[in-house]
C-alpha cells in the first residue's frame, strides 16, 4: 500500500515539478521539527528567498540524489491570485480613518505541503499556508477549507493551487478587496502551527505590510500591463501594453492619444487637462511622461513655469531665470536666486512701512488688487480674464472673486447688485476720484491723442472732459487744452458733453459707434505697464 | 485631425445604430465635423413637447477639445442666453472619454434640470431661483412659440 502510494507522490511531484518550474516550485528538507517562524520570516520577501532555498536544497540533493525519500522533503509552490478588476487594498488606520488604493496584483502566497506515508489513500497531504497579506485566522480558514476538499485517493495539490489561485479571495468575501488593519499580529497565537505571516522583524500588525505590497504592485503590475493586451479608453485601440501609457493611478490610454493629450492642451494652454483623462480621476501627467510625449520645447519650458506656478511661485522680475516664494503677510516675494524682493502688489521694489499706490479700489476686500487689465491674486498670481463672466476664480488658489470689485470668496448671488456678471469694465462707472486706477472709467466713444505727449486719450461715456494718461493732466476733448474743473465749458464754445453744432474734427479724432468696438481702455501710466507685461 | 475623423465617425454610426428616443441626430453635409440635432424637451418640465435644434461643432481637436453647442431654437433658459450659448463652466470639465451621446446627456440634464448657480442669463435665473411659476410659464410660452 504505501508502495503504491509512494509511486503516486513521486509522479504527483514530477508533474507539478513541469507545471509550475523552477521558478515557483522548490522543494527542501523537512528539518527535525518543522519550523514555521523561521519558514514565515525567509519567505516575505520574493526575492531573497529563492536565494536561501535553493541553497539549502541544492546541497542537499547533491549529497543524498534521488534516493532521498519523498518523506523527508517539504515541498512549496508560490500561488500568484488572480484579483478581480478595480481591486483595492482598503487601509483601516483606526475605526474612522480608512482609505482605499486600487492595485493589479497581490504578492504570491506560499503553499508548503509534504506527502505522509498514508497519502494519497488514507490521508491528506500536510500543508502550511504563508502569506503577508492574511491574517493568521483567515489563513487557517483556508486551510480548514482545504483539508475538507480532500477526497480519498485523490491527488489532490493541484486542485488546492488552482483554488487557491481562483477561489480564494470570493471564499474570505474580499471581492472587493483585502482590509490591512492595525491589529496587532497575535506571535503567540496557536495557529502558527499551521500558517505563517510572512513579516519582517520589525512588523507588527497587516498594515506593516502595505509599503511591500505597493512596492510589489506597482513593479508587478507594471510588469504584467506591459505583457498583456489593453485597450485605449478614448480611441479604443487594442494593442499590446508596450504601445501604452500606464499612468500612477493605474489608469492606461494608448501612447498616441497621451501625446495629443500633452500637446494640445499645453499648445492652448489649458494646462490644467494635462491630466488622466478618466473621469472623475484627478491625477496629472508626471512630467516624465510629459517630457516624453511634448513636440516642441518651448511648450515643455511654458509647463514647466506653471507647476512652478502652481506651486505658488511667481517668476522673478529681476533675473530672468529666477523664481520667487511669495510672503503673504508682506505681499513681498523673494527670490533664492538674485535675493531680490519685490512688492507683489505694485510690482516695485519692496517697500515695508510704506502704503502701496495700488492697494487701495474702493473699500473692497484688499485680497485681490487691480494692476490695469490685469489683477493680482494674494497667492501672488497675476490673472488676466479673456473671456467669459465677472466670477474668477484664481486657477492657482482656487479662490472665486469678483472681476469688478475684487471681492474674494464670493459666489453668482454677489452679481446683480452693484456688480453684473456679464459686464466689460469700461463700462462701469466707479466714480471715487482720487485714485489714479479707478478715475475715468466709462464706456469709451472716442480717442485723440494729447496735444502735448502724443498719447492716446480715451473719452468715456461721451464726456468731452478727458484725462491723458501721459501728462497726468486733465484736458478738453475737442480744443485740446488743459483745463481744471468744468470752468472751460461755461467760458467757451466746447460743451461738456457730446459733438457740438460748429466744431471740425481733425484725423486724430476717431469715434467708435455702431459694431465698432473700442480698444482697451488704459488705466494706468505707462511705465507701470511695461513692467507687467515685460 | 485624423483622429477627429476617426473617432467621429464611430460615435456617428454608433448613434445612427442604437440611437436615443428622444434625439434625432444628422450630420450637415458630409462634414463629419458638424452635426445637428434635435431634442425633444424633457416629459415634466416646461419644454414638453418642444423641439430644439442645436448645431454641435467639433474642433481639429476632438475628442481632446469639447464641440462647440449651440441652440439654434430660442429658449427660456437660465444656462443658455439669446444666443444659444451654453455656459461654459456646464462643459468646464471636459475629458476626451466622453463622447457626443455623454455631451448630449448633458443638455437634457440641465433642461430638466437647470442650474441658476451657473447662469449665462442672470435675469433668468434670478426669476427661476425666486418665482418658478413665472419662470415656468415664460419657459412654456417660447416653448409653444419657437420650439415647434
Amino acid at each position: 500500500m504505501d508502495e503504491e502510494n509512494y509511486s503516486y507522490q513521486i509522479q504527483e511531484i514530477e508533474v507539478l515539478k513541469s507545471i509550475y518550474g523552477e521558478d515557483l516550485f522548490s522543494e527542501q528538507l523537512i528539518n527535525d521539527k518543522h519550523q514555521s517562524h523561521d519558514v514565515g520570516q525567509q519567505e516575505c520577501s520574493n526575492d531573497s528567498d529563492d536565494s536561501d532555498d535553493s541553497d539549502g536544497s541544492d546541497e542537499f540533493n547533491s549529497l543524498s540524489l534521488e534516493e532521498q525519500h519523498i518523506s523527508k522533503k517539504s515541498f512549496n509552490i508560490k500561488i500568484s491570485i488572480d484579483i478581480p478588476k478595480d481591486f483595492q487594498i482598503i487601509v483601516k488606520e483606526d475605526q474612522e480613518n480608512k482609505y482605499t488604493q486600487s492595485i493589479l496584483c497581490l504578492p504570491n502566497i506560499n503553499l508548503l505541503f509534504s506527502f505522509p506515508s498514508e497519502y494519497p489513500s488514507n490521508k491528506p497531504p500536510k500543508l502550511f499556508i504563508s502569506s503577508c497579506w492574511l491574517s493568521l485566522g483567515n489563513m487557517n480558514l483556508v486551510l480548514e477549507h482545504l483539508y475538507s476538499i480532500w477526497e480519498k485517493d485523490e491527488l489532490v495539490i493541484f486542485k488546492y493551487v488552482d483554488w487557491l489561485k481562483t477561489n480564494l479571495l470570493q471564499f474570505l468575501q474580499f471581492e472587493k478587496g483585502i482590509v490591512l488593519d492595525n491589529e496587532p499580529v497575535d506571535f503567540e497565537s496557536a495557529l502558527w502551527k499551521n500558517v505563517g505571516w510572512d513579516h519582517d522583524p520589525s512588523w507588527v500588525s497587516l498594515l506593516s505590510a502595505l509599503p511591500t505590497l505597493r512596492s510589489y504592485n506597482s513593479h508587478e503590475g507594471r510588469r504584467l500591463f506591459l505583457l498583456n493586451s489593453q485597450v485605449c479608453s478614448i480611441c479604443d485601440y487594442e494593442g499590446c501594453g508596450q504601445e501604452f501609457t500606464l499612468f500612477n493611478c493605474l489608469h492606461h490610454i494608448c501612447n498616441d492619444c497621451v501625446s495629443n493629450i500633452v500637446n494640445i492642451n499645453i499648445k492652448s494652454n489649458d494646462f490644467s487637462s494635462v491630466k488622466c483623462p478618466e473621469l472623475k480621476c484627478k491625477e496629472s501627467f508626471d512630467l516624465e511622461v510629459v517630457e516624453k510625449f511634448i513636440e516642441k520645447k518651448e511648450d515643455l519650458k511654458r509647463y514647466e513655469d506653471y507647476l512652478k506656478q502652481s506651486k505658488g511661485l511667481v517668476r522673478c522680475l529681476r533675473c530672468e531665470r529666477g523664481w520667487s516664494h511669495v510672503d503673504h503677510l508682506t505681499r513681498s516675494t523673494y527670490c533664492t536666486s538674485c535675493y531680490y524682493s519685490f512688492c507683489i502688489v505694485c510690482r516695485g521694489p519692496f517697500h515695508p512701512g510704506v502704503a502701496c499706490n495700488f492697494t487701495k479700489i474702493e473699500g473692497a476686500v484688499l485680497s485681490k488688487f487691480y494692476i490695469g487689465q490685469l489683477r493680482v491674486c494674494l497667492c501672488g498670481a497675476l490673472i488676466e480674464r479673456i473671456s467669459g463672466c465677472n466670477k474668477m476664480t484664481c486657477s492657482v488658489c482656487n479662490t472665486k472673486f469678483c472681476w469688478l470689485c475684487s471681492k474674494s470668496n464670493i459666489d453668482y448671488d454677489h452679481f446683480g447688485k452693484k456688480c453684473q456678471l456679464f459686464e466689460i469694465p469700461g463700462e462701469r462707472n466707479r466714480g471715487g476720484g482720487g485714485n489714479r486706477v479707478g478715475r475715468n472709467i466709462g464706456v469709451v466713444d472716442a480717442s485723440t491723442s494729447c496735444s502735448k505727449c502724443r498719447q492716446i486719450v480715451y473719452r468715456h461715456s461721451n464726456t468731452n472732459s478727458v484725462y491723458c494718461h501721459g501728462c497726468d493732466a486733465r484736458y478738453c476733448f475737442l480744443c485740446k487744452v488743459q483745463i481744471k474743473g468744468t470752468r472751460h465749458f461755461i467760458q467757451t464754445s466746447c460743451t461738456q458733453n457730446g459733438k457740438p453744432d460748429s466744431w471740425k474734427a481733425d484725423r486724430t479724432y476717431k469715434f467708435y459707434g455702431g459694431n465698432e468696438t473700442a480698444p482697451e481702455p488704459i488705466y494706468i501710466n505707462q511705465d507701470v505697464r511695461h513692467q507687467l507685461f515685460r | 485631425m485624423a483622429n477627429a475623423t476617426k473617432r467621429l465617425q464611430r460615435e456617428y454610426t454608433d448613434l445612427v445604430k442604437a440611437p436615443p428616443t428622444w434625439v434625432n441626430a444628422s450630420l450637415v453635409g458630409d462634414n463629419l465635423q458638424k452635426w445637428k440635432a434635435s431634442v425633444q424637451g424633457p416629459e415634466g418640465t416646461p419644454y414638453e413637447k418642444g423641439t430644439f435644434n442645436i448645431d454641435i461643432d467639433f474642433p481639429n481637436e476632438y475628442p481632446f477639445k469639447p464641440p462647440t453647442i449651440k441652440f439654434i431654437t430660442k429658449i427660456y433658459h437660465p444656462n443658455i442666453n439669446s444666443e444659444g450659448q451654453i455656459c461654459a463652466e456646464v462643459f468646464s470639465s471636459w475629458s476626451p472619454q466622453l463622447k457626443v451621446t455623454d455631451v448630449l446627456n448633458t443638455i437634457r440634464s440641465i433642461l430638466v434640470d437647470p442650474n441658476p448657480e451657473n447662469p449665462l442669463d442672470a435675469e433668468i435665473a434670478q426669476i427661476f431661483k425666486t418665482d418658478r411659476n413665472a419662470f415656468n410659464k415664460t419657459a412654456k410660452e417660447y416653448t409653444k412659440k419657437y420650439a415647434k
